[in-house]
């Protein structure tokens, strides 16, 4: 088990950066999660750990060692592959006991036939056919064991790419959109299986995907990354909460979070649509800025000045809660609020309404897209 | 037959659609292999309308006389010079090719051509290049004798070695070899162009088989701990490219089973039938001097050799099909 | 893969390669340079690869009474303008295209609705047929060259362009291949052809060849590259009559009695014969890979 350090990792191919100069901690049995748009560099990030990319700069601690000039076979990682990355021409059996034999047997012992010849070759044997049945019985593998990869489901494949990885108690397991290739249905269920073998193995785990609702469900931390960039780091709870940029409460949570152009006025209010909201930001002086506001946080209230109108453009009833898609004035993003689908009545497609959040769930952005922080007035609900 | 109508309502139309094809098969591909057959059994020749029985003699010349053995073991030189000399310059020229950062399509382009030129021509050019006296192969030879750090180097002098021991002293004292003119060397040289014409092909195959391979495999390969190149290619690339050597085998061997060009341009089968290959066998015994029971009982074996490959090629795959 | 590659390992991967595209090149180069050499050049190995180009007088030309002047040329003029003098070269060429663009068309013409109707249509029989064509693929036409030859000498077609066409028009493989493109033609397609009101014969050539045409491009590279270099069968059931010769047979027949002083113009000649092939896959490598590699996709 160990922990892993990224020290100022830069990656450039030519004139084009696909990561610039970052650096992350991650403890020693965390689930950390990568996740980001695709072409964020995730992927290359996670290469980088694995030894599969070399890095134009910095350096990869792992458990404290400087690893950077280390081959990926000395790293002792395993990692999970997207196309699951089995070996066709090999049995579930001798996938899974492939990292063993290449790490346990001497150059002659690798050789069929030739390997019987040599001695000790049987104690290893013994030691690997045991690990072997003891994760294939774990992961339910066992009946497949003389099967070819060609013959199996995606879950199956899925399972003993994992038992590849398990077999022979690495430092840290790097997983790299594990569960792309399956089925929205398969997926939620691996989803808890690989979360119980992290508690299981209470190993580090660092697993890249570009599934939000991934991220949040399976990490102890997330990690979001954009163009290259590390943008903020916490726990799912905190990046929900409290993102620290426009892009991260943007990517994170769905339906996406609604995004209004506001101004700020000399005196430091906030105008929606001119009209002043009841908060004001330190910064006294007239720029546009965003606020982003959760559909959950957005309701539908009586007509009152600070109350923003609206026209329900679009329902969309999903059995347990509903959603309201409302087009406003002077916005050019259409909004979304969550409702309880009990709220629905009396409303429908081109009913006009009112909406309003309460000031605490707005989340503040400058031009740049960075979050500032409001002063709420006293009185802070919008509609009130 | 309702039924029938309705289970096949194109019946009619596709018997129509197919009957060219299968009239032209049976005429152009079976009847001949009967026909063949049954000469075999005769000493029938063209002009002479008499279909005389000989039973199995012409099979009892083919496997005694020592004609026929030369064809059978100088055929079978080729062939076991040929197939894996090629697929092994092939499955190299495309790891290495494969593993460049730049130049690739060149070098594969200059591979192939010879693929693209008419054989018989390209012969002719080796036949001028090789050429005893004025053949630019043995006029380097030669000035190589010449340069003293290069002779001792290839007489192996600089070790010690006795000059006249080695073949390239013994080529500069006494002359470099006739190739093609000298018993010793003509079937070598006719397989070496066989080589030169084929590996190319074998080359391009196996390009499409490496960049089919998934990175991932070798990323994958990498951290399950097979550090060394070889170990690699013995865990992904080699059994990944199971199916195209089965393929590249079977198609290189049966094409040098069937040399012709070379040896008919060059050699004429000899000298003293060093390169009496079986098409060319076939070729001089049946149509040259209208030996037909004899070439027909040749095709006979030969048909067998080919389609016997063919089957095992096909049995081979069959037992592979579970390839991802 | 960019893991740990060094620069020394890059140039020796080179050199080795270099080296070989030299032997590959090697008979190339003899062959364009002999074609641009005078006789005493080509005898003696000198001149390098273009030949000292000094003039030169045709004895022949002398000999046919004219001035020394007049028969004065230099080699690389002389080498062609003989090759097409000392046999009927042109001929030949023109036997070359004749010939190999007849096998291709009433091949893709048979091929093309035996692969539809065992590909797309369900009828009694299908599975036989198919069965045999499988089993037709393990036989090389060369191989049945002696029989072939004799059904021909028999109905007297020896020494006829009929000879260099008929056997090669029934190509098994292309019908395999054409069956296995057709496969993955959408069944709709041909149902709306239905609809509309075509027949099954203009389905064939008005549905399926168009939606086939990568493929048959690919097939017609593999079929013309095989014929036009092909030597053996036309030498099996052409045997003398000059004006059937295909171009590898000219070139042969100029072996046959070439002397010394011929060698030019024989090696121009393999020049002309060469090229059209090479300078085609030059530019269009691709498709030309594809085509020759065909037979690999099974």
């Amino acid at each position: 088990m160990a922990s892993i350090s990224l020290r100022n990792i830069g990656k450039s191919f030519g004139q084009t950066n696909v990561i610039n100069r970052l650096g992350l901690d991650i403890a020693d049995g965390e689930f950390l999660t990568l996740v980001g748009p695709s072409g964020c560099g995730k992927s290359t990030l996670l290469r980088i750990i694995a030894g599969l990319e070399t890095p134009t700069e910095g350096d990869v601690l792992i458990d404290g060692k400087a690893s950077i000039k280390l081959r990926p076979s000395e790293r002792n990682l395993a990692m999970v592959f997207q196309s699951y990355a089995l070996y066709p021409h090999l049995s579930v059996y001798d996938n899974i006991a492939v990292p063993m034999r290449m790490r346990q047997f001497t150059r002659w012992q690798r050789i069929p036939f030739v390997r019987r010849l040599v001695k000790g070759t049987r104690s290893v044997s013994q030691d690997i056919d045991e690990k072997v049945k003891a994760v294939s019985e774990k992961l339910g593998l066992s009946p497949l064991l003389n099967r070819k990869p060609g013959e199996l489901s995606g879950g199956q494949k899925q399972r003993v790419a994992l038992g590849r990885a398990i077999v022979r108690d690495p430092v840290a397991f790097l997983f790299d959109e594990p569960l792309s290739n399956l089925d929205a249905k398969l997926r939620v269920h691996m989803r808890s299986e690989i979360i119980d073998l992290q508690r299981k193995l209470a190993s580090t785990f660092v697993y890249v995907t570009h599934d939000q609702a991934e991220a949040m469900t399976m990490s102890d931390r997330i990690a979001v990354m954009m163009q290259g960039d590390l943008i903020q780091v916490g726990t799912p709870e905190d990046i929900y909460l409290n993102p620290q940029d426009l892009r991260v409460a943007e990517f994170i949570g769905s339906p996406k979070i609604n995004v209004l152009s506001a101004m700020t006025n000399q005196f430091g209010q906030v105008c929606l649509n001119e009209t002043p909201v009841r908060f004001r930001i330190a910064d006294e002086s007239s720029t546009e800025i965003s606020i982003a506001v959760r559909p959950e946080s957005l309701f539908v209230c009586n007509p009152s000045p600070a109350a923003i109108p609206g026209q329900i453009k679009h329902i969309e009833y999903m059995g347990d809660q509903a959603y309201l898609y409302v087009d406003i004035e002077k916005q050019s993003q259409r909004i979304i609020i969550k409702v309880l689908p009990t709220q629905l009545a009396g409303y429908e497609i081109g009913s006009a309404i009112h909406v309003g959040f309460d000031a605490k769930d707005a989340l503040l952005f400058d031009q740049d897209g960075q979050r500032i922080y409001a002063t709420p007035s006293p009185r802070s609900v919008v509609n009130a | 037959m309702p039924d029938a109508l309705s289970r096949y309502p194109h019946q009619g139309i596709a018997i129509g659609l197919v009957a060219p094809a299968m009239v032209l098969m049976v005429v152009i591909l079976f009847v001949p292999i009967l026909i063949a057959f049954l000469l075999s059994f005769t000493s029938y020749s063209l002009g002479s309308e008499q279909l005389n029985w000989v039973g199995l003699d012409n099979y009892r010349k083919v496997f005694s006389k020592s004609t026929y053995q030369k064809m059978f073991s100088s055929t079978l030189l080729y062939v076991a010079v040929v197939v894996p000399v090629s697929v092994g310059l092939g499955l190299g020229a495309s790891l290495l090719i494969h593993s460049l950062k730049f130049g690739q399509n060149l070098y594969k382009t200059i591979f192939f051509l010879p693929v693209m030129a008419a054989l018989l021509a390209m012969a002719i050019a080796w036949e001028f290049a090789l050429h005893p006296t004025i053949g630019i192969i043995n006029h380097t030879l030669s000035a190589g004798c010449e340069s003293n750090g290069w002779y001792s180097f290839a007489t192996g002098s600089w070790y010690g070695n006795d000059v006249s021991t080695s073949w390239y002293g013994r080529g500069c004292e006494k002359g470099f070899p006739l190739w093609l003119g000298n018993k010793d060397y003509a079937m070598w040289t006719i397989a070496f162009i066989g080589i030169w014409q084929a590996f190319g092909f074998n080359m391009v195959l196996y390009l499409a088989g490496l960049s089919s391979i998934s990175p991932e495999l070798y990323h994958s390969a990498e951290i399950d701990g097979a550090r060394s190149a070889w170990s690699r290619f013995r865990l992904v690339t080699w059994p990944m490219l199971g199916p195209t050597t089965v393929f590249v085998l079977t198609i290189t061997l049966i094409r040098s089973f069937q040399v012709f060009d070379t040896v008919e341009a060059l050699t004429s089968g000899g000298p003293v039938k060093s390169t009496y290959v079986m098409m060319y066998a076939i070729f001089e015994k049946a149509i040259k001097h209208n030996l037909v029971g004899i070439g027909a009982a040749i095709t006979v074996v030969f048909l067998s050799f080919v389609m016997l490959i063919t089957l095992i090629q096909r049995w081979l795959v069959d037992r592979r099909v579970h390839y991802a | 893969m960019s893991i740990h590659r060094s620069s020394s390992n890059e140039a020796i991967k080179h050199l080795v390669l270099i080296i070989g595209a030299l032997i590959v090149i090697l008979p190339f180069y003899v062959m364009l340079s002999y074609s641009m050499k005078s006789p005493r050049e080509i005898e003696t190995n000198t001149g390098g690869f273009f030949g000292a180009q000094a003039p030169m007088i045709d004895e022949y030309c002398v000999k046919l009474g004219k001035t020394p002047e007049e028969c004065t040329t230099i080699p690389i003029i002389f080498n062609y303008t003989e090759a097409f003098k000392k046999a009927p070269l042109l001929r030949y060429l023109f036997n070359g295209v004749f010939v190999t663009l007849s096998i291709f068309l009433i091949q893709a013409l048979i091929s093309l609705p035996a692969a539809y109707a065992l590909s797309k249509l369900r009828w009694l029989g299908r599975d036989t047929v198919f069965a045999l064509v499988l089993f037709s693929l393990l036989i090389p036409v060369h191989a049945i060259a002696l029989p072939l030859y004799i059904m021909l000498a028999k109905v007297g077609l020896v020494n006829t362009y009929a000879a260099l066409i008929v056997p090669w028009t029934i190509s098994v493989f292309g019908i395999f291949l054409m069956r296995q493109f057709f496969r993955t033609v959408p069944d709709d397609l041909i149902d709306a052809a239905r609809l509309d009101g075509m027949t099954e014969y203009s389905i064939v050539w008005r549905v399926m060849l168009p939606t086939a045409i990568p493929a048959l491009l690919a097939f017609a590279i593999f079929s013309v590259v095989a014929h036009w270099n092909d030597y053996f069968w036309p030498r099996v059931v052409i045997t003398g009559n000059r004006d059937l010769f295909t171009p590898p047979l000219g070139l042969r027949e100029f072996k046959g009695d070439a002397d010394g002083s011929a060698w030019g113009p024989m090696m121009a000649t393999a020049t002309i014969i060469v090229t059209p092939l090479i300078v085609a896959f030059l530019l269009a490598q691709k498709k030309f890979v594809e085509g020759i590699t065909l037979t690999g996709m099974k």
